[in-house]
Order: C-alpha cells, then sequence, then structure tokens
C-alpha cells in the first residue's frame, strides 16, 4: 500500500528533518541533563561522606579560635579564609555539613512516617474518620509551611533535634494528602479487590499491597522536599533557633557573617554556597527520580 | 524583661556637651568653615535608630532607646551635662534635705504642654504618683523613686517630693526621660495607650508627634512655642529643625548603606565593623559615645553549684583573654572594662585596672585546688564523675546586641581550654526572664546605661533581687556590699561616694561576683550637613539644636 503513495512518504520528509533536529535537540538535552544529574549525584556523595566524616577533609577542628588570623581572606593556608574569631570557614562549612543534612534527613523521614500513617489512617478509616483527619490536615496546611514550623519550634523550644521535628510538622499535612489520594487509588484497584475476595486480614492487605503501592510517589516527592527541609532548617537556625553556638551550623554561620558582607564576604558567602550548591543537587537528583518516575507509571 | 533591656544605647559622659559635630573636622563641601556657621531654622532630618521601643511610654519602659527617641516630646526636672553638672530646667531651683528624704522644687511658670495644659505642680504630682502607681507597671521609672511616699503641692509652681529612705541619687534620675513629664490630661485619658499606640503622646518637649509608623519610623514637628530649653542650652527658643523623621532599620547592614548613601542624615549603632567606612566617607563625622554606667558583664550566680566555690568563679573570671578577645570581635573600637563600672561613670575606681590579667595557669591551679581534678573524654575537668559545666543562656536572637553572641563564642573557647564547658542554650524570651529571674542560670549578662554609681546598688545589694524588682543577677547577698551602696545612696558628697563605691568596686571583682568584659560604646554617624549635635550625660543626642545646611 506504501508503494502507491509516494508522496505520502516524500510529502512529510522535510517534516521530519525537523522533527529529527528538534529530536536531536531534546537527545542532546538529555544527555546534558543526565551529565547535570551525574554531577548532582557525586556532590551528594561527596556531601555524605563530609557529613559522614569531615575530618577526611581538613585537618582543622571547626571551633578552633585563633585571635591573631582574625578575618584573613581566603588564601591556601584558609581555603574559605577566617570568621571574626579566626575560625577556619572551610572547616566549619565541611562540619556544619553533619547538622544540616542531618536536620536534612531526619526531618524529611520523620514527614515522611508521620504522613504516611496519618494518610493512610484517613483513607482507610472510613468517611468521619477521613473527615476529620484531612480538615485537621486542611487546617495545618492553610499556614505556611515555614509558620507552621516556628511555631512548632517556639513550643518545642530550640535545638537540632526540636528544629527536626519543627521542620517535619510543618511537612506532615502535605504528604499525609499525597498518601491518602494515592492510597485510595490502590484501594480501589482490581488486584486489592481481588485480594479483598481471597479474603486476606486487613491489617495484612495494608502491609502488602495498599502501602508498598501508595509509596512510590511519595519517596520522590520527599527526595525533592529534602532540599526544602534543609532550606528551613538554615532558615530556623539563621534566627538562631537551631543548634546553640559554637556548634558550625549553615544557617547560623551565614546569619553571623551577614555583618560582615561588605568587609568579609567569604564569612557569609560560603556556607550560603554550600546551602545553595546542596538544595540545587538535590533537586536536581530529586526531580531526576521524578521524572523517571512519572515515565514508569504513564 | 529587665534582665534583657537592650542596654548598648549608652551614656557618655565623655561627650562634651558642646561637642558640635560641624566643629569636629572641616567638610569638603567647600561651604563656609563650620566655625562660623550660624544656626538657621527649617528644613528636615532623618535619623535611623536600630530598635523601635517595645513600650513607648517613658513611665514603663526600660529601654534606652524609649528615653532616645522620648527625649524629643518629654522634659525634665533637670538636666545632667555632659561633665556631671545639674542644670535647672523645668525647675528653677531646687532644696535637698540633709537626710535626702525630701526635696523641693521651684518650678518654672511659663511652661505649657503640648495640648495648652499648663506644666505646673499638680502636673509633677499627677506623673510621679503615675509612675509609683503599681497599674502603670512601671519597669523601671519605678524603681528610680523606690522609696516615693508622696508630692506635696506647696504652691501651684513649687513642689516637695518625699522619699522613706535616703534617695541622694534621686537628682540624676529626675534629669532622665523615664522621670519626664505627659500633660496630666493624656495621663487621665490616654494612659493605656502611651505604651502600644506609639509616642502619640503629649508632653512639653521641642518636638511634638506628627506621625508613626510601626515598626518603620516616628516624625515628629517642631513644637513653636518652646522657650524652656535647659540652662546652658544653645537655642533658647523652638528647635531650629522642622521636622525630625527617626526611621527603624535593624540591620546593620541597611542601616550603614543608607547613611553613606545619604539617605539618612545620621544613624546610630555604627557597627565597629564598618566604622572605617564611615570614617573614610568624607561626608560623614562620627562620635564615638562611651557609656556610662555598668559595663558589659557576664555575672556568676553565687548560689549555683557550682559558681558556690570562689575558686571556680575566679578561675573564669582569670581564665578568659578579654583583652584580645574584645579586641578581636570589635576590632579595637571597644575598651576592655576592668570594673562593674564604666570609666565614665563617678566615683569609678581606676586603681582595679590591670590588677585581674588574663592568667591562664592560675585558672588552672584554682580549678585543681577545688577539686576538678579529672577530665573526660572532650577534654573537660570532672570531679565524682561529674563534668565542670556551667549554664549561659543565649536570648533570642532579637535580642543580642554588639554581636555579643561571637564574644560568647570566644569566651567559650577560652574557657574549654581550661576545661570548662560553657553551655549556651537558646530559650524564647519568656522563659528566659522566668527562670532568669528565679535564679536558674549559672550565668546572666547585661549592661546598664545610667550616669550614676548608684547601680551598683541595683546589682550588688542582697536587697535588689530580681523579684523586687532589682539586678542582682549574681544573686550575691554580702554585708559588705549591702553596707556601702545603701551608705552611697545616702550622700552626695563626692568624697564618702568615691570611698564607698570605690570599696564596692574592688570587692565585686574580689569575690568573683561578675566579669566586667566591656565598655558599652556606640559610634554614632552623622552628615557634615548636620550641626548642634549634642548628646546628653546619658550620652542620647539632642535635636533641639540642630540645624542642617540642607533646606
Amino acid at each position: 500500500m506504501t508503494t502507491t503513495q509516494p508522496g505520502l512518504l516524500t510529502g512529510p520528509a522535510p517534516a521530519l528533518t525537523a522533527a529529527g533536529r528538534a529530536a536531536n535537540r531534546s537527545r542532546r538535552r538529555r544527555r546534558l541533563s543526565r551529565v547535570g544529574v551525574a554531577l548532582a549525584g557525586a556532590l551528594l556523595v561527596l556531601l555524605a561522606l563530609v557529613a559522614i566524616a569531615p575530618g577526611l577533609f581538613t585537618g582543622r577542628a571547626p571551633n578552633e579560635t585563633d585571635l591573631a588570623q582574625t578575618m584573613a581572606s581566603p588564601s591556601g593556608a584558609h581555603w574559605f579564609g577566617t570568621d571574626q574569631l579566626g575560625r577556619d570557614v572551610f572547616a566549619r562549612v565541611l562540619h556544619g555539613a553533619r547538622t544540616s543534612l542531618l536536620v536534612g534527613v531526619g526531618s524529611t523521614a520523620f514527614a515522611l512516617l508521620g504522613g504516611t500513617v496519618l494518610g493512610l489512617a484517613a483513607a482507610l478509616s472510613g468517611r468521619v474518620g477521613d473527615q476529620v483527619l484531612m480538615r485537621f490536615a486542611d487546617v495545618l496546611l492553610s499556614l505556611p509551611s515555614l509558620l507552621l514550623a516556628l511555631l512548632a519550634v517556639t513550643v518545642l523550644g530550640t535545638g537540632t533535634v526540636n528544629v527536626m521535628l519543627a521542620v517535619a510538622i510543618a511537612f506532615v499535612p502535605g504528604y499525609a494528602r499525597i498518601v491518602r489520594a494515592e492510597a485510595l487509588v490502590v484501594r480501589r484497584s482490581g488486584y486489592v479487590e481481588a485480594a479483598v475476595g481471597l479474603g486476606l486480614p486487613r491489617p495484612v492487605l495494608v502491609a502488602r499491597h495498599v502501602l508498598p503501592n501508595a509509596l512510590g510517589p511519595l519517596l520522590v516527592l520527599g527526595a525533592v522536599g529534602f532540599g526544602t527541609s534543609v532550606i528551613y532548617a538554615s532558615g530556623l537556625s539563621f534566627l538562631g533557633l537551631g543548634a546553640g553556638p559554637p556548634s558550625p551550623e549553615w544557617g547560623a554561620m551565614l546569619s553571623e557573617g551577614r555583618s560582615f558582607l561588605a568587609t568579609a564576604w567569604w564569612i557569609g558567602v560560603f556556607p550560603g554556597l554550600a546551602i545553595t550548591v546542596t538544595v540545587v543537587a538535590v533537586n536536581i537528583v530529586g526531580r531526576f527520580a521524578q521524572r523517571r518516575f512519572a515515565g514508569r507509571t504513564s | 524583661m529587665r534582665f534583657v533591656r537592650p542596654t548598648y544605647a549608652l551614656t557618655g559622659v565623655t561627650v562634651a556637651a558642646a561637642l558640635v559635630l560641624g566643629a569636629c573636622g572641616s567638610s569638603g563641601g567647600g561651604s563656609s568653615s563650620p566655625g562660623e556657621a550660624v544656626p538657621s531654622a527649617g528644613g528636615s532630618v532623618t535619623y535611623a535608630i536600630d530598635t523601635e521601643p517595645v513600650c513607648y511610654n517613658v513611665h514603663v519602659s526600660q529601654q534606652d532607646i524609649t528615653a532616645e527617641v522620648q527625649r524629643n516630646v518629654v522634659d525634665s526636672l533637670l538636666f545632667f551635662d555632659a561633665d556631671q553638672k545639674i542644670h535647672p530646667w523645668l525647675a528653677t531651683s531646687w532644696e535637698t534635705s540633709s537626710d535626702f528624704r525630701t526635696f523641693t522644687f521651684k518650678l518654672r511658670d511659663d511652661v505649657t504642654f503640648t495640648d495648652g495644659t499648663p506644666f505646673d505642680a499638680n502636673a509633677v504630682k499627677a506623673n510621679f504618683d503615675h509612675i509609683a502607681d503599681p497599674k502603670t507597671k512601671s519597669r523601671y521609672a519605678s524603681t528610680l523613686i523606690k522609696t516615693y511616699t508622696g508630692t506635696e503641692v506647696v504652691d501651684p509652681h513649687t513642689v516637695r517630693i518625699s522619699f522613706s529612705a535616703p534617695s541622694a541619687p534621686f537628682l540624676q534620675a529626675a534629669s532622665t526621660p523615664y522621670l519626664g513629664f505627659y500633660s496630666p490630661k493624656t495621663l487621665q485619658e490616654n494612659a493605656d495607650k502611651l505604651c502600644t499606640e506609639g509616642p502619640a503622646q503629649v508632653g512639653t518637649g521641642p518636638f511634638t508627634v506628627a506621625e508613626y509608623t510601626k515598626g518603620q519610623s516616628v516624625k515628629f514637628v517642631r513644637n513653636p512655642n518652646y522657650r524652656w530649653a535647659p540652662d546652658g542650652a544653645a537655642n533658647k527658643g523652638a528647635a531650629y529643625l522642622d521636622a525630625l523623621t527617626i526611621r527603624v532599620l535593624p540591620e546593620d547592614s541597611t542601616r550603614v548603606g543608607v547613611l553613606t548613601s545619604g539617605q539618612v542624615d545620621g544613624a546610630r549603632a555604627i557597627p565597629p565593623a564598618n566604622v572605617a567606612t564611615v570614617e573614610a566617607n568624607k561626608e560623614l563625622g562620627t562620635v564615638r559615645l562611651q557609656a556610662a554606667g555598668g559595663t558589659y558583664q557576664i555575672y556568676l550566680n553565687v548560689t549555683r553549684e557550682p559558681l558556690t566555690d570562689q575558686r571556680v568563679r575566679t578561675a573564669i573570671q582569670r581564665g578568659i583573654d578579654l583583652g584580645k578577645d574584645v579586641q578581636a570581635v570589635y576590632f579595637g573600637q571597644y575598651q576592655r572594662a576592668w570594673g562593674p563600672l564604666a570609666p565614665s561613670t563617678p566615683s569609678y575606681d581606676k586603681s582595679l585596672e590591670n590588677t585581674w590579667p588574663f592568667d591562664q595557669a592560675l585558672s588552672n591551679r584554682l580549678l585543681d585546688e577545688a577539686g576538678w581534678t579529672g577530665r573526660d573524654a572532650e577534654g573537660y575537668r570532672t570531679k565524682d564523675g561529674r563534668r565542670l559545666a556551667v549554664v549561659w543562656p543565649l536570648m533570642p536572637a532579637e535580642y543580642i546586641k554588639d554581636q555579643r553572641q561571637v564574644l560568647g563564642q570566644a569566651i567559650q573557647a577560652d574557657l574549654k581550654k581550661i576545661g570548662i564547658d560553657l553551655q549556651r542554650p537558646t530559650f524564647d524570651i519568656g522563659t528566659f526572664v522566668t527562670k532568669g529571674y528565679a535564679g536558674e542560670f549559672d550565668i546572666l549578662d547585661s549592661s546598664w546605661a545610667r550616669p550614676e554609681p548608684d547601680i551598683l546598688r541595683l546589682f550588688f545589694n542582697s536587697t535588689s533581687s530580681a523579684a523586687t524588682g532589682g539586678q542582682n543577677a549574681s544573686f550575691i547577698s554580702d554585708p559588705q556590699l549591702d553596707e556601702w551602696t545603701n551608705a552611697g545612696a545616702a550622700t552626695l558628697d563626692t568624697k564618702i561616694r568615691d570611698d564607698v563605691y570605690g570599696k564596692t568596686q574592688k570587692r565585686v571583682i574580689d569575690l568573683a561576683a561578675s566579669v566586667p568584659v566591656y565598655v558599652p560604646t556606640t559610634v554614632v554617624g552623622v552628615s557634615r550637613q548636620l550641626h548642634g549635635v549634642t548628646f546628653d550625660a546619658s550620652s542620647w543626642p539632642l535635636f533641639h539644636g540642630v540645624w542642617t545646611d540642607k533646606k
């Protein structure tokens, strides 16, 4: 049939080249973005290493003051310069990675856990329970999440663990909604109905079928949310609500350095860069995972 | 709240009242030399401050910034110049009883409040009664007249103010804005609004409030009828400026930025790190004002383990390298303190200087003697398995001034070297104040601006506990300190005061009840277009005599 209609083949030919160009472009873009993802991933691995063993990368102690060397600009001896007490900014940024990442990971984990429990409970507890839980989530969602975190840290008190919990609390309602939505979809799927038909007990049903299938999109969201958690945690520390001095923490360092942006930029800029780079890397990897996941399910 | 008084706003007796900025140096403007400048009326000026008063009522607030802003609106009975000399102001003359319990003031008869109410003996009585009234909930003014028993209206222009205990420092107190005067009509009708609704208040001052935007600015306009400036003021009549705007700019870099770019004519609290930048600007001059009053000190709570042991307290006092720490954190702009009083305070004991230098070896020896001989994994000292740790809480960030949290880290590092774990948890302000008052912390810090050595009584007299509105943050109870500070309050004889206050200062250091750290200092940056800027004994700027080239 096709041979009898050569025009149909020749006709679209120029369009094909245009489409081909577009395809090339998008391929190139995809390749570039792969490189970006690889770089971001490598950076995150490096950051994790730094957080676990900062001593591998710097011999200096983060809290060691040297009043003869205050506010020294970046040099071979002090890569990121020194702050007003002569502490090595490079060492402080590296040692600060642990606190910042720990709060990011911890709060995301807490938020995922809390969100999953609440979301599942809402989806599976019948109409009244669902209404009560979701209206409660609506109330929390109506508050800006940073405000909610501030409120939580005011009630809980300051400190690293409390900041972690506060950020988690801020994210729980959002996650709960997603889990609930996913769980509702999964619950009506054929395989769950089949399992119900087979007479599986409810806890087993939830644990074996509903939870694993509802959790996928949540984990991806969690990866993206991790970046936001790091920002929130730094923000709270910037306001002096995080780890107490003299522990190095990126947000707190940024706060201390901001008065010197005109005279000694390195004190504030490097911790600020650390936050930015971490969050951008996490977001690149998170979005990549999200795209991959979306591609797989559709 | 008194523990958290943001006191970096200062009292600097050192500033000559005649300190006319225009005379500080020739400006690059090429206009007539400042010495020849003749005051001219008109124009408006904007001045940037770093914190907004939490409460604008001078009778209630304990904040320096309240006094500084409200000095434009309220006048006082007396005026203390920079040399601690008393001048008549709203009172033309005064008499003091020999026991310092009764003070009689003759008042000017030509003064009116800006609402038209005459200023007379009844107005004085209404104000003092208002301050002393427990319903006013005064946080500071009432402590200045703690034993007040009443005001007697002798005649329309004579008042007799009485106290139940000797109150020699009252004359100085009567010169502060905290004991300034609101119109009796305002006190009757709007007393509840004076605190929170901004400075919309009626006084007798050289300016009246025109506009107030919470958190941003206060605009004052000239009081055209003003002709009762303190005796000795250069300007006898109404203020030269048509308008004065005070802008609240808490962020240091912003405040410095608007000053150097010419958007404001003056700014207070220039951070030490930025002083060089401001001084390099040809359009600007700086004035460095050293506070009179209490130095910035860290008070060691003598009632709490392990600070009950004087050896531990002395070890802390001598184990901090204050000279280097203060130099580094404040870029050499602030002076290290040697006693509980700032050098510019009357009866300051100069002989204390250099008597207790940094001595790490001594500190280590004292701690060994006190039995803190063990060491744990982190290198801190231990005794019976317990770590040598002391808690010095941090206020929420918005209350911290002068980069004191950074200075605290330098102190932390010093103490770590002698094996003391100095912990700095943060509390919300409510918890901080409650626990602080209850004496639940090992260390508290503050500075206190008042050019009057009687503050030693406020801080070290056993009756001056936090519970009674005092500031005894060391929670010390020492018969000699009590005796001397009481004796000082019962006389104005300089010889006796120098003696008892000198002994008090020395004993505070000997007992290691506090560690004086630095002399609070503020650097004010002012445009060279401004002239006639003077400061009172508390180093608050006086705008009444200011004029500007910019019309």
